[in-house]
């Protein structure tokens, strides 16, 4: 691919072999630069894609920046992109507090508000269950001067564009209790909301 | 006699092609345009720096929010932080005004290649230390740092530059490694561009042209309220979505001609962070227009 010397004094002071190596690591980069915006965490990738990249990519390409895609959506107008809050509240008390940094000036809250997002998305994922909001206990125990705590997260579901700006009611996307056991050990239990279910066909009604 | 044109033009293209590739990356280039790259990396750094607070023992301290533990369970394997290492406030308060201080010394270009290099991987520990906390700016960030590590971004309008000249040093020169900085900063404008244009146009409000007015509705980590404006008109609020959306693809694809790359580029410096304030991301905005500058070829690079 790199042929002649003379071509060598023309374009500067990089030799054929260093050229050759920058060539070769170019290569490597990008092909794993294509494999992080389609393996990107939300919108899916395929199984031998994922595969690729964690084996010969992830290792390398993980620990000098994120490795996350590019995965700029911003919104798609659904309720997982709408404003998060947290509360506490001290297990047994009815009012809840509000820390104002969740949605305070804009440089704190937006990492607020990612930080939220990723408490309600990882209770979807295996493994990453209820660790961050168990990792919470600490400086949630402190804010509500409790070691048995409950804490929620809600979001304020926005109007539509044609609507008049009024605050719908919130919804609770997550719930816990946490408190601390004699050990010192953390419990965490989850409460867990009704849902919609189907409606149960009786013998009956049916076929 | 057919067999002998198609081999010779496959050979004449297979030229034509070493040649723009060793052309694009190995021409040495000069690095004033990729010094003021490295101030502006240096002032987002220090904006983003501000974006954790006064108080980073909230987020990562024994008592905060983000003990290691809960950390290192959720984050990728192969991640690693130096301030994992910080077991204290006072550890993880020197670990944190250290990095600003490199942002600082980056910014005004004192010992410039090591301070590039220990910024980018502060800034890459400071982000797997709660990669939750991340997004498109700091994603971004991490780019334009280890940019400036590849290039030599030091030889202008820095304090290097200064001191240089009084010691009577070598002068600045065209370097290999400052055009394949200058050329990984070009590629990583039109994948970013290009990546966050396929993930918006996976929602319908991308397509309907509401996107701005969900985003707008975001009340914490607003930065300008236009929720008024677009109530008034759906026009506005589609055209801003859709423009959004033409950018993103204007910039993918444009940045690689050289009749609308300068174009690009130029414009970008007012279209990013316009765009940065649209989709409640100004510092994204901001490091988008940094990348590009070099493309803009305001900066004057024949070398005194």
């Amino acid at each position: 691919m790199f042929s002649g010397q003379n071509k060598h004094s023309e374009r500067g002071s990089w030799g054929e072999i260093p050229r050759a190596c920058a060539t070769v690591f170019l290569a490597i980069y990008f092909t794993g630069l294509g494999l992080t915006v389609a393996c990107n965490t939300s919108s899916g990738s395929s199984l031998l894609l994922s595969v690729v990249k964690g084996k010969l990519f992830s290792f390398w390409l993980v620990p000098p920046w994120l490795d996350l895609g590019f995965d700029y959506s911003f919104a798609y107008g659904q309720q997982a992109d709408a404003a998060h809050y947290l509360e506490l509240r001290e297990y047994g008390k009815e009012n809840w507090i509000k820390p104002s940094y969740v949605d305070g000036n804009y440089s704190q809250s937006i990492r607020w508000q990612r930080l939220l997002r990723s408490v309600v998305a990882s209770e979807e994922e295996a493994g990453r269950e209820g660790l961050l909001p168990a990792g919470f206990s600490e400086a949630a125990f402190s804010l509500c001067d409790s070691d048995d705590i409950v804490l929620r997260i809600f979001v304020q579901p926005r109007p539509e564009r044609q609507l008049p700006i009024d605050n719908p009611a919130p919804i609770v996307l997550y719930e816990a209790r946490l408190r601390k056991l004699v050990g010192g050990d953390i419990q965490l239990i989850k409460s867990e909301h009704r849902r919609e279910v189907a409606p149960v066909i009786s013998e009956s009604g049916g076929a | 006699m057919s067999n002998s044109h198609s081999i010779s033009a496959d050979k004449s293209s297979e030229g034509a092609l070493e040649q723009a590739w060793e052309s694009y990356w190995f021409l040495p280039a000069g690095s004033r345009s990729l010094a003021v790259v490295r101030v502006m990396t240096g002032v987002l750094g220090l904006l983003l720096c501000a974006t954790y607070g006064t108080d980073i023992s909230g987020w990562f301290g024994p008592r905060g929010w983000l003990p290691i533990d809960s950390v290192t369970a959720w984050r990728s394997f192969f991640a690693y932080s130096i301030f994992d290492a910080c077991e204290t406030n006072t550890h993880l308060l020197v670990a944190f005004y250290s990095l600003v201080s490199l942002f600082v010394l980056l910014a005004i270009g004192f010992l410039t290649p090591i301070t590039s290099l220990l910024a980018a991987l502060g800034w890459a520990s400071l982000l797997h230390r709660g990669p939750m906390l991340a997004g498109p700016a700091d994603d971004s960030m991490a780019i334009l740092l280890w940019c400036l590590v590849i290039g030599s971004s030091g030889e202008h309008f820095s304090v290097d530059a200064i001191l240089h000249k009084r010691l009577g040093w070598h002068a600045s020169r065209h370097r290999v490694r400052t055009r394949m900085a200058v050329g990984l900063l070009q590629v990583h404008a039109a994948v970013i561009s290009l990546a966050a244009l396929l993930a918006q146009l996976k929602g319908d409000v991308w397509w309907n042209g509401t996107a701005v007015w969900w985003i707008a509705t975001r009340k914490p980590g607003q930065v300008v309220d236009i929720t008024g404006l677009l109530s008034q008109s759906e026009y506005l609020c589609n055209m801003f979505t859709h423009g959004v959306i033409a950018w993103e693809a204007f910039v993918a694809v444009g940045i690689w001609f050289t009749f609308s790359q300068k174009i690009v580029a130029r414009a970008g410096l007012i279209v990013w962070p316009i765009i940065g304030v649209l989709t409640g991301c100004p510092l994204w905005g901001l490091a988008m227009a940094t990348l590009t500058i070099p493309l803009t070829q305001l900066v004057d690079e024949t070398e005194s």
